[in-house]
């Protein structure tokens, strides 16, 4: 049995630098790795990416991350990155990580995501250079995604993602924004890849709980919805020692 | 209503995009939720500066960073 800990959305600040921290108090021993879900930073500044290096830097359990599209927002997202990295994070995008765990190896792959929206109401790849680049950008992050997930040599795999590939946990948000908040494609991805669990934030007023068309479960960690410090899964099924 | 939201996510000082704006008996009410009690107040400032005429108040919550529950058997 693997325990995973999750949690997105996070959005620090200097307002909220050491408040999270005491939060996480005690997480390694009750997971054996803690995914975030991107949305990191408030405002995607260096100051704020340093701050978030420092609440999550030497927990005692691997963390591996993704960005989202605030961490984006002020074009510092390869500072943000690379102060997590020098904090202990594995950051990914479009890649693929292994953790040994005392139930197994743990596969992850990771990609913030796009949108586009899901069946029946998407968005395709026609018409004004500025769809087909929005288009094209959430086939691409897909791809990376499903071929990262194949690539990984391990006994489970999870996608962990900041935008949604379900529209189940988008339930609350309003309809309308749902091709910003997510694309089925991600879920094919999730599907396509052998993922036992896919993990996303992004949707402050979704719910926790959806599956991919294919029974993936699918969770969605933003903060928000969570309403606690952090939400723990365990693979593999129930054993004495844990879940 | 629109424009109140645009500037919400736009503005440097709030960056949410997650705030619902909504009218209501001649007023407009923010709603959502946030991750600190000064964010709330920034929200109010942005929208004010917005539209200045109009009676602006806050629904938001302050997301509390609670305890872990516990796990899910997947």
């Amino acid at each position: 049995m693997i325990r995973v800990a999750a949690v997105g959305d996070i959005h620090l600040g200097p307002e909220l630098r050491g408040r999270y921290r005491p939060r996480l108090r005690g997480i390694a021993e009750r997971a054996d790795v803690l995914l975030l879900a991107g949305d990191l930073t408030q405002h995607g500044t260096e100051e704020e990416g340093d701050i978030v290096a420092g609440e999550i830097a030497d927990l005692g359990l691997p963390v591996i991350a993704v960005l989202g599209n605030h961490d984006y927002h002020s074009d510092q997202q390869e500072r943000i990155t690379a102060s997590l990295r020098e904090a202990g994070v594995v950051p990914l995008e479009g890649e693929g990580v292994v953790v040994d765990c005392p139930g197994g190896r743990l596969g992850i792959a990771g990609v913030k995501g796009f949108g586009g929206g899901f069946a029946g109401r998407c968005a395709s790849e026609f018409g004004e250079p500025e769809m087909k680049a929005f288009v094209r950008h959430t086939k691409d992050v897909a791809a990376a995604l499903r071929e990262a997930l194949k690539g990984l040599d391990a006994d489970h795999k999870v996608a962990l993602t900041h935008y949604s590939p379900d529209e189940e946990t988008l339930e609350g948000e309003p309809p309308e924004i749902f091709p910003f908040l997510g694309s089925y494609l991600l879920a094919e991805a999730v599907d396509e890849g052998g993922a036992e669990l896919a993990v996303h934030g992004h949707a402050h007023l979704g719910c926790e709980k959806g599956a991919t068309p294919g029974g993936v479960p699918v969770r969605n960690v933003a903060l928000p919805v969570l309403g606690r410090a952090y939400a723990v899964y365990c693979l593999g099924g129930a054993d004495t020692e844990g879940c | 209503m629109a424009h109140i939201r645009q500037r919400l996510a736009e503005d440097g000082r709030t960056a949410e995009l997650a705030v619902q704006v909504v009218y209501e008996d001649g007023v407009i009410w923010l709603e959502g939720a946030v991750t600190g009690e000064g964010r709330v107040e920034h929200l109010l400032a942005v929208a004010r500066e917005a539209v200045p005429d109009c009676e602006i108040r806050s629904r938001v919550q302050v997301t509390e960073l609670g305890a872990p529950g516990p796990e899910e058997v997947l």
